[in-house]
């Protein structure tokens, strides 16, 4: 099992979620949420049998982490993306919300502290706050559609598949801004 | 033998007799003898976008089951509710309202497959 130093985990709930050796080498971060109401339900769900999705790490309101795999393997939180094997080139990390409730500062500062835990645990060589942010992506600049998702020919292989980080609040204001977390990164 | 236009015809009449009424105004006024009732139609609607929630995401919680037994019983109960006393019918339409909101309830947007929302149903496990 891999212990990234430097980041602290609440609770260990791994082999709950479907994990897998890796495919590639790691090489980012990938933001989500998990379109969760409540950190309880969140948390159950990925000892579920029917749960075919799953992240490294999730977040909660409070900002505790909970490890649901081993960072050495494959969790499938990205599905078809611009870059292949995204389940394993990104780790994946959620927090606990949806796409109209606002992360919380508390799971911005702690997803925060995970993405500079993994950098420098991987040497991934960061001289400014662009070369952070080359690192972590948030999924809807990942995720494309396929002919798994939609019968619409004109979607195949284009971007628009998910919504999450940003999410959809009316007021436009994002659910992840993953520049902000870039910059709290930097400034650790 | 009968013809086909005679045998459309009573396809079209047998397809179409549940949707409509002999009501005495209506039918007086327009000097037809039956006309579409209204209520079956909007009841044939809500039983279609049923059908159609039920084929692609199944039913999850009593809110939807509640609605799917509400529309097949909503013929007889409205055959029953233009015999019943107006304030039996306000009484009945009092306890529907009451348990609007009521039990637990899902992101309907998120069980579809095409949905761009994040689901706790997804699944990554392909990622090509």
């Amino acid at each position: 099992m891999l212990t990234i130093p430097g980041l602290v985990v609440h609770e260990r709930r791994h082999s709950r979620v479907l994990e897998a050796p890796l495919a590639t080498p790691r090489g980012g971060i990938m933001l989500h949420y998990d379109d969760s109401s409540r950190d309880d339900w969140a948390v159950a769900w990925f000892s579920d049998p029917r749960c075919t999705n799953g992240y490294t790490w999730l977040v909660l309101d409070d900002g505790r982490v909970i490890e649901l795999a081993d960072p050495a393997l494959r969790t499938p939180h990205a599905g078809p993306c611009r870059t292949p094997k995204a389940n394993s080139r990104f780790y994946g990390v959620a927090a606990a919300t949806n796409g109209r409730v606002l992360a919380t500062e508390e799971q911005l500062d702690a997803i925060a502290r995970i993405c500079t835990a993994v950098i420098r645990h991987h040497r991934w060589v960061s001289t400014s706050v662009a070369d952070v942010r080359r690192r972590l992506l948030g999924h809807d600049e990942q995720a494309i559609w396929t002919p798994a998702y939609t019968s619409r020919r004109s979607l195949w292989g284009k971007l628009g598949r998910k919504v999450d980080p940003t999410g959809i609040r009316a007021d436009g204001r994002k659910v992840i801004d993953v520049d902000e977390v870039a910059r709290r990164v930097w400034k650790t | 033998m009968t013809s086909l236009p005679s045998r459309l015809r009573v396809i079209a009449l047998a397809a179409l007799t549940p949707l409509l009424e002999k009501n005495v105004l209506k039918t007086f006024a327009l000097d037809v003898p039956v006309v579409f009732s209204m209520s079956r139609l909007i009841v044939l609607a809500f039983a279609v976008g049923m059908l159609r929630q039920l084929w692609r995401a199944g039913i999850a919680g009593w809110p939807e089951a509640t609605l799917a037994i509400a529309i097949v019983l909503a013929l007889p109960t409205l055959a029953a509710l233009e015999r019943a006393r107006p304030v039996d019918v306000l009484a009945l339409a009092r306890a529907l309202v009451h348990r609007f909101g009521t039990g637990a309830v899902r992101s309907v947007g998120n069980v579809y497959r095409a949905s761009r929302e994040p689901s706790k149903y997804d699944d990554h496990r392909d990622d090509g």
